[in-house]
């Protein structure tokens, strides 16, 4: 688990994809634009990649992340059935 | 943007056909974005001959427009143009009239010009431009084009003006309420102070904040349950608007801190300890008494709420600093999101990536449909997603309000499987949604901890879904609004018809036990009841008051018959009050229809007790919270034992006064006044002032106190 | 085929805009409105041309273009919403490898929208970039250029202008289609102008020559410097009235346009006098009706003292109705002027709005002759406020134009602040512009209908009339 000091980082990570769904960057693209350690950013964006939030593409130096939409479900009865759009 | 061209269309065609006018749209670069509409023959034809286009291309360059004028096509041949606020360069142009002495020169003209036309009976078609109807026109030009501009989405909405100061506020981490009052301030030009009152230990309450020109001068003025205008709505536990409040007894309190407002609003604000805030304001040179101020004010008291809820919470919570600025992050993009599937998106991610257990799911109340949008991550098929169902049921169809404590983040812990947190969402005791998020194991410190965290959140996101939940009502809103004012302008019966419907029927739904968005709907389809129900449903094919004016009109029309079903109560309401008003009232006149025996049976004994209470409300005028001490004044009079010296203190109490004020006022010394009151409070059976107060108001407006 | 830039004025320099499937380098200094004009190119070609398009940003967050674009009333995220556009936040490296890439991210982007145009804001960046194959630099844009040519995308590479050696070509303009070239430079020293310039575009004869351009509410308007030469609407209209300058008249070439509004700047300490005397005496012998608004420095003496001096016997004309004055200070005037001097100075705004309109209007209406109008613009400045003459100026040059008044207006430009002053030009047909540098005073004519632009004269005093030459 992320210790607690890095949630303030994990949340400007989050905020960041969720604003630029269309965030396309590797961790050192990261730490040019944000302006943060790559040591830091590196078990984050791990950790968001985890619990499916990012998407990672590619491997090494070259590997880039970006935002993974959440499951949606438009029209959700008590009744219906859990298999998302 | 909303892009209403259809409206706009009908809009054009309207005023087209009102006016025998031709009209069009241009944009910044002279194209026409609308296409001409109207029978103005000789306008027609100039623009098909292309006569017209060098001239909305010279006004189009040259010119910048802020008020409508006139222009001459040919020469004495005038079109009106007039700017669509919002939209600089677009333009709305319509035409053409003729002058009476240019008519020779123009036929001349004409002639000339265009070849194989009969310019006679074009001439004659066409109508002539007279002092009079100049200004007529010009303003006719005006109002369509202001139409327009709202239909085009012209225009700053107060949904939001008030996202922006929201914004604003929680950009800053220190000194949130006074940043917030400014922000206010500059966005209401009406008013021009605004405060926060807050509970000190001693009982007393003191002007915490004040901003505004003029108003350091009662920061930090303290005053008494009961003591005046601010006070009394401790005792009242009501929002209440004052005007003309200089002659008030009450006023002594402002006019102690050299301070003259004109004009008073005043909100209380329930925090979650259960501590009364007041948020308060006002204007120094106006009656604050429009609606749209009103309306305004109200949305500033809800936001303050949040505001002062959210930094009591962050108070508690200050040991997690880095969390802080988390939230501010948070609760910016929370309330800058445009829709509710962002704001959902955001919540889902953070409550996932704070929790980190196996899932997390937020579930959004559809308020117009009975259903809900679930935003999902992780897995939550099985026994998960019946967990889910059966949390949304719980919340979201508790057929009462929940109780505060449910109202919170907590801990569900399940059988034989980790718990989960439930946090709802919810603004004014109003469930709006739900979070589901997944935990790794049993409730342990750690996830305790994210508790206070998720509520601040979930204080935000309510107020968040709020807003956004009325930007996107406030779309059909508006283009309601803009049809009916249509009506308003081209047809002085239908809207009579439309009104007069209108009103009947909010006085009567509101008897009877219906839900709020049939309300709703049975009220819109009074407003547009003179538009076809194919055109409705087309315009706004989600909602359901277009069913309505389907079927209600079936209703009105003879002869049409329902054969297999009935039509719905709805369109039977939405029959007798449009019937009701085109009757002119007549009661006899009422359509009858076999199977709406009852509810026009209920109907009429609904005019009838109401003609009944228009006339005893004329006899005593309705009570309100702003109203004068008149009342509370008879009530003293005539309902209590009391001696007269005894009603004269009891009556200054009541207008807010404090005891030295009193004995200053009845030339008595403050002692005696002390001897009275206890007097008071005794024959009264209460131990205090507060309560003395608290209970000639409900003599007053309940008409039920016991002695 | 030739895809529109989604700026007309644009598309006229480029005879109807890019040739389809062009590469094309966007360059400028920083500030010049390259991010702008790349998106303008990308939403018009969706919105009026249903082309979908994708912006690659190196160095910006997408966010903060959705808002910066907001200014122009251009809501992208809608468009994303639509699957029109993307607005993709990525590093130089990422793309160029996803785009060689077999269905790399860049193919399936473009494959996922059906994009036709692409921005990529910056091309710069590429520089310092080396690719597997050992390709350095610039190398690398010829790849990228081959790549997006394959998949048929009218692309726009935006430049940043380094500023380096100007007269070597850079590499970039002989591996693209075409070059676009913002720049902004001073003007007149009073403002800065923004020009646009295409110095290459293969496929399409371009109108060559720098083009004016500004950023408006509504994104980037360009002017053709053809458009500036001739203002149609007047010179369609042939007719020239003199000056009664002889030197003015031939910089004009003949006179002033009729209908037309011209400018006097003149700088506090220039004297205007002479000049306007002389318009003035010209236009009363060629027998015209005059309009005059009076300043507070110009008293009806002293006017008339001036008009002695050309022979003018100003006191008759305002007697036969010929002269007719506005007054805003309610000085004394002779006997027998009466209906001549309009008292004005009790008007409010709106009602000396609705004189102009109707009084001033229906008085040359019924006189079926030529008149001529001297408007002191500083006392409207002075008497009623910048934002009267802002709001009201376009529509009384308009008036005038439509009456065929011909009209001189004075003005202050340096007093009036930049952006009236650049208001007040844009509205006026001409304008003439007079200063004192050191003993001498100068004249230049800086703008006119048909486009004739001078150099500065000196203006010199004689002692016959017109009293005034320009060396």
């Amino acid at each position: 688990m992320v210790k607690r000091e890095h949630l303030s980082l994990e949340m400007e990570c989050l905020t960041l994809f969720q604003s630029n769904p269309y965030l396309f960057e590797t961790i050192q693209g990261l730490e040019k634009r944000l302006g943060r350690r790559m040591s830091d950013l590196e078990p984050i964006l791990e950790g968001l990649t985890a619990q499916g939030i990012l998407q990672k593409t590619g491997e090494g130096a070259l590997a880039y992340f970006r935002y993974k939409e959440p499951a949606v479900i438009a029209e959700f009865s008590f009744t219906s059935e859990l298999e998302p759009l | 943007m909303i892009r209403s061209f259809d409206l706009i269309e009908e809009l054009q065609e309207m005023y087209a056909s009102h006016y025998s006018l031709t009209n069009f749209i241009t944009d910044e670069s002279g194209n026409i974005i609308m296409p001409a509409k109207g029978n103005n023959a000789l306008f027609n034809l100039l623009l098909v001959r292309g006569a017209v286009k060098e001239i909305i291309e010279t006004v189009t360059k040259e010119f910048e427009l802020s008020k409508p004028f006139f222009i001459d096509i040919l020469p004495g041949v005038y079109a009106c143009i007039a700017p669509v606020e919002g939209h600089p360069g677009t333009l709305l142009w319509s035409g053409v009239k003729i002058e009476q002495s240019s008519r020779d020169m123009v036929k001349n003209k004409i002639d000339h010009l265009i070849d194989g036309v009969e310019v006679d009976r074009l001439l004659s078609q066409t109508s002539t431009l007279t002092l009079e109807s100049k200004k007529e026109w010009l303003l006719s030009v005006k109002k369509a084009a202001n139409m327009i501009s709202q239909l085009k989405g012209g225009g700053v909405s107060l949904f939001s003006e008030h996202l922006k100061v929201l914004q604003e506020a929680f950009k800053a981490e220190e000194g949130n309420v006074s940043r917030f009052l400014y922000s206010f301030l500059e966005k209401n030009s009406r008013i021009d102070f605004l405060g926060i009152c807050e509970p000190r230990l001693d009982d007393f309450y003191e002007v915490s904040h004040a901003a505004g020109e003029d108003a350091e001068q009662i920061q930090g003025a303290s005053f008494s349950p009961g003591e005046g205008f601010l006070g009394r709505v401790l005792l009242t536990g009501e929002q209440a608007f004052w005007e003309g409040i200089e002659k008030d007894p009450k006023y002594t309190f402002f006019q102690k801190y050299h301070f003259y407002p004109k004009s008073l609003f005043c909100f209380p604000i329930q925090l979650r300890d259960g501590t009364l805030s007041l948020f308060f304001g006002g204007s120094r040179s106006s009656e604050v008494n429009t609606d749209t101020v009103k309306d305004s004010i109200k949305n500033m008291a809800m936001l303050m709420e949040v505001i002062l809820s959210a930094e009591s919470l962050q108070k508690e919570n200050s040991g997690h600093l880095s969390r802080q600025s988390a939230l501010a992050d948070i609760s910016m993009m929370l309330v800058s999101a445009p829709d509710l599937k962002k704001i959902s998106y955001i919540l889902v991610d953070i409550s996932m990536s704070l929790v980190k257990g196996p899932f997390s799911a937020v579930m959004l109340k559809n308020p117009q449909k009975q259903n809900m949008m679930l935003v999902s991550r992780g897995n939550i098929k099985g026994e998960r997603g019946s967990y889910l169902k059966r949390a949304a049921k719980d919340y979201f169809t508790a057929t009462s309000d929940l109780p505060p404590d449910r109202l919170v983040p907590s801990m569900k812990k399940l059988e034989g499987s980790p718990a989960i947190i439930e946090c709802p969402l919810h603004f004014r005791g109003e469930i709006l949604g739900l979070i589901c998020a997944g935990t790794n194991g049993h409730p342990n410190q750690e996830t305790e901890e994210l508790l206070p965290f998720l509520h601040t959140l979930s204080l935000i996101a309510g107020v968040s879904l709020q807003l956004a939940g009325e930007g996107q009502e406030n779309v059909m809103e508006r283009k309601i609004e803009i049809l009916h004012s249509s009506i308003k302008e081209f047809d002085a019966e239908t809207n009579r018809i439309a009104e007069e419907s209108f009103k009947i029927a909010r006085e009567f739904t509101g008897k009877l036990a219906l839900s709020e968005p049939l309300i709703k709907n049975i009220l819109i389809a009074c407003k547009v009841h003179c538009f076809s129900h194919e055109y409705l449903a087309e315009k706004f094919p989600e909602a359901e008051f277009p069913q309505i004016v389907k079927d209600g009109t079936g209703i009105l029309a003879e002869g049409s018959a329902f054969k297999n079903e009935e039509p719905g109560i709805g369109s039977q309401i939405f029959a007798l009050a449009v019937s009701y008003a085109r009757n002119e009232g007549d009661m006899e006149a009422i359509i009858v229809r076999p199977y709406m025996k009852k509810i026009r049976q209920e109907f009429l004994s609904y005019l009838e007790d109401s003609q009944v209470v228009e006339q005893e409300l004329t006899l005593e005028p309705e009570s309100s919270h702003a109203m004068g001490s008149k009342s509370v004044e008879s009530t003293i009079k005539n309902h209590m034992n009391l001696s007269s010296r005894e009603k004269e203190v009891l009556d200054l109490v009541i207008q807010g006064l404090n005891n030295k004020e009193i004995a200053q006022e009845l030339y008595i010394s403050e002692h005696t006044v002390k001897n009275h009151l206890t007097k008071i409070f005794q024959k009264l059976n209460v131990p205090d002032r507060t309560q003395a107060i608290s209970k000639v108001y409900q003599l007053t407006y309940n008409g039920s106190a016991n002695p | 085929m030739k895809v529109s830039t989604g700026i007309r004025g644009l598309d006229k320099v480029l005879d109807g805009g890019i040739p389809q499937g062009s590469a094309v380098v966007l360059e400028g200094a920083p500030g010049t409105g390259k991010t702008t004009l790349g998106m303008q190119f990308l939403y018009k070609g969706i919105v009026d041309h249903n082309e979908p398009g994708i912006f690659f940003t190196f160095e910006e967050f997408p966010d903060q273009i959705y808002e910066d674009m907001k200014s122009y009333g251009w809501d992208l995220k809608d468009l994303e919403r639509k699957n029109m556009l993307r607005v993709i936040g990525i590093s130089p490296d990422i793309l160029l490898e996803q785009m060689v890439a077999n269905d790399g991210l860049f193919e399936q982007l473009v494959r996922e929208i059906d994009g036709k145009r692409i921005v990529i804001d910056s091309i710069s960046l590429f520089e310092y970039l080396s690719n597997e194959a050992g390709e350095k630099g610039r190398s690398i844009l010829y790849t990228v250029r081959n790549i997006v040519r394959k998949f048929g995308l009218t692309s726009l590479f935006i430049q940043e202008d380094d500023n380096l050696d100007k007269s070597k070509i850079p590499f970039e303009h002989f591996i693209a289609d075409g070059v676009i070239r913002l720049s902004l430079k001073e003007h007149m020293n009073i403002y800065r102008k923004r020009t646009l310039e295409v110095t290459k575009m293969r496929g399409t004869k371009i109108k060559e020559g720098e083009h004016i351009y500004q950023i408006t509410d509504s994104g980037i308007y360009l002017l053709l410097a053809s458009q500036i030469v001739t203002d149609k609407y007047i010179s369609d209209n042939n007719e020239k009235i003199k000056t009664g300058i002889p030197k003015l008249d031939s910089l004009l070439g003949g006179g002033m346009a009729k209908g037309a509004v011209y400018m006097l700047d003149t700088n506090s300490k220039a004297n205007y006098r002479h000049i306007v005397g002389a318009i003035y005496a010209e236009r009363v012998k060629a027998g015209n009706r005059i309009l005059s608004l009076l300043s507070s420095t110009q008293t009806i003496t002293e006017l008339k003292a001036l008009m002695d001096l050309y022979g003018i016997n100003i006191d008759q004309l305002a007697k036969e109705k010929r002269f007719y004055f506005i007054e805003h200070y309610n000085r004394p005037f002779p006997a027998g002027w009466e209906g001549s001097v309009f008292q004005v100075q009790d008007m409010k705004n709106e009602e000396y709005d609705l004189f102009l309109r109707e009084k001033c209007t229906s008085l040359i209406k019924d006189n079926h002759e030529d008149w001529f109008a001297y408007y002191d613009l500083s006392t409207i400045f002075n008497e009623r406020g910048a934002e009267y003459v802002l709001r009201s100026f376009a529509k009384e040059t308009a008036f005038a134009r439509s009456v065929g008044m011909t009209v001189l207006v004075l003005c202050n430009f340096k007093e009036v602040g930049v952006q009236a002053a650049s208001f007040l030009e844009r509205t006026s047909n001409g304008v003439f512009k007079t200063w004192v540098d050191g003993s001498y005073q100068y004249m230049q004519v800086t703008k006119s209908p048909d486009g004739q632009i001078s150099k500065p004269y000196l203006l010199e005093s004689i002692d016959q009339k017109p009293y005034i030459r320009l060396v």
